[in-house]
């Protein structure tokens, strides 16, 4: 058994979901799997082999924050460039959220107040989203929502297909998909049988070796003598 | 003096006592002259007749109901959008043409059906098969009855859902699943295979079926128990590769009803055992 992994994990639940002091939200998943008892304990046992978990994967969402004013070839970025990539930063984070909560709860029941307490109206949404502080506010708005919606199917134990991609080529964590969630969905109910399910790997991923599990050497994931990358919503998620 | 007329006398007219005038029999248009069938069902039951040819028509009171008339809408433009990335790396997305969307007045949508078979909907736990329907705005994607209509200019539609009679889902799954599930035979001519179809054997059996759409089955309240909040209802891939490959849709709130043949109702002995047979996990 490998555990929860890079690929599609049957199985799975939410176990718990915790946002941080810098607004890194921590999904944990655990997979129930059977185990087998030896002779003795067979012998011994009241019940047939019981269930629980062998797996358990932290995952990391990352806060949203304002993109650097020059990319990374040095040009300098527009205020329209700026606001673009947030908005679609915010975008993609709600719609992550969104797309675990549809496992749970029908579209009625699933409501986000992501301006609360920012001060936010359509005439100022450009300057505000702009602010590192407002951005933070947001985030902070979403995960606070979104443990409200979720606490309470934590111990149900509801199980799930989840499909985790390789951070890239070169880093072998696993983290979440996060573009086109309706079309290529990384939480299914396992209600659906295998035969129908609709959680696979893109062309993209498969051609870019993002559906490989195999761990890099430290030595290729981490160059030595170098600072890590700053760790952004633009960087794991693009931009 | 004036002549009499011998013919314009009673006793000319005496045939008449006998005489009988009969109802105009209208050929239908398309028809070498014959009487016109009756395509849908009592219109006082709910229930949906399905044809030998896959062709199905429902009641009115069904379409009353269930709301499956299709209503009125407008054409909006949807501007060309320019191609953005570069294709064949990550993010890439084609241009598109300019095209006409049809978008339905917001209190016409309407319903349809889903379709399912009891035995490839893996939220369903029982021993027992049967057909149920499930209850769904037109404007969802993959609804497999009463879904689809073509709209004039105006945005009128063309046919009324009662005299549509599509034949799409029926020829593709329902024939079938009726045949195999209550054992009803359908009239069939033979016919050679082609591109698309399998050959067809010729066979004797039923013009027609009414199948009841049943909120109760013999003390079990099919909506209520069988209706849920999310539902996977169990679809076919229609095109593409994947054509024929195991699907589904996520439904939400979608009210649920048995189909089954009216006849069987009526005799009750297939349907006898339902409530003790039939439970779902909740």
């Amino acid at each position: 058994m490998n555990g929860i992994q890079v690929g599609i994990n049957n199985n799975v639940f939410l176990k718990n979901v915790v946002s941080d002091d810098k607004l890194w939200l921590t999904l944990t998943f655990e997979q129930e799997q059977k185990i087998a008892y030896s002779p003795f304990e067979a012998i011994g046992a009241e019940n047939e082999a019981i269930e629980k978990p062998i797996s358990s994967m932290d995952v990391k969402i990352f806060n949203l924050k304002v993109p650097k004013a020059t990319d990374m070839k040095g040009n300098t970025r527009t205020t329209a460039q700026i606001e673009e990539m947030v908005t679609r930063d915010i975008t993609k984070l709600k719609a992550t959220l969104l797309h675990f909560l549809k496992g749970y709860l029908t579209k009625d029941q699933i409501k986000f107040d992501v301006y609360r307490a920012t001060g936010i109206t359509a005439d100022n949404y450009g300057p505000s989203i702009r602010q590192q502080n407002i951005l933070d506010q947001i985030t902070k708005n979403l995960h606070q929502d979104f443990i409200t919606m979720v606490t309470s199917f934590l111990t149900t134990k509801q199980l799930f297909r989840l499909l985790l991609i390789r951070q890239s080529k070169d880093k072998h964590f696993a983290t979440l998909r996060d573009n086109y969630l309706d079309e290529n969905p990384i939480w299914e109910s396992m209600e659906v049988p295998e035969e129908a399910t609709k959680v696979k790997f893109t062309k993209y991923e498969i051609d870019n070796g993002l559906n490989d599990p195999t761990p890099t050497s430290k030595s290729s994931a981490d160059k030595p003598g170098e600072a890590a990358p700053e760790v952004t919503a633009a960087s794991v998620f693009g931009g | 003096m004036a002549k009499t007329n011998k013919f314009l006398t009673m006793s000319f007219l005496s045939f008449l006592s006998s005489a009988t005038v009969e109802e105009a029999v209208v050929p239908a248009k398309g028809s070498n002259g014959g009487p016109r069938k009756q395509v849908n069902p009592n219109p006082a039951i709910l229930a949906i007749r399905v044809w030998k040819d896959g062709s199905v028509y429902p009641s009115q009171a069904a379409v009353d109901k269930f709301q499956l008339e299709y209503g009125k809408g407008t054409y909006e433009t949807i501007p060309a959008v320019a191609a953005v990335g570069v294709e064949g790396q990550e993010g890439y997305k084609a241009a598109k043409p300019a095209t006409r969307k049809f978008v339905p007045n917001e209190n016409a949508i309407g319903n349809g059906f889903d379709v399912i078979d009891s035995q490839n909907w893996a939220q369903f736990k029982a021993e027992g098969r049967l057909l149920f329907l499930g209850l769904v705005p037109k404007s969802l994607p993959k609804v497999d009855l009463f879904g689809t209509t073509r709209f004039d200019a105006e945005g009128n539609p063309l046919l009324s859902v009662l005299n549509q009679g599509s034949t799409t889902f029926g020829q593709a799954v329902l024939l079938e699943a009726i045949e195999e599930i209550y054992g009803i035979k359908f009239q069939r001519n033979a016919k050679d295979a082609t591109e698309d179809n399998k050959a067809i054997e010729a066979q004797e059996g039923v013009e027609f079926v009414d199948m009841l759409i049943a909120e109760e089955l013999e003390g079990v309240n099919i909506t209520e128990a069988f209706s849920k909040p999310i539902s996977f209802f169990p679809k076919k891939v229609t095109r593409g590769a994947d054509k024929g490959k195991d699907d589904y849709e996520r439904r939400e709130n979608i009210k649920v009803y048995g189909f089954v043949p009216l006849a069987l109702t009526q005799d009750l002995s297939p349907v006898e055992n339902l409530a003790e047979t039939l439970t779902q996990e909740a």
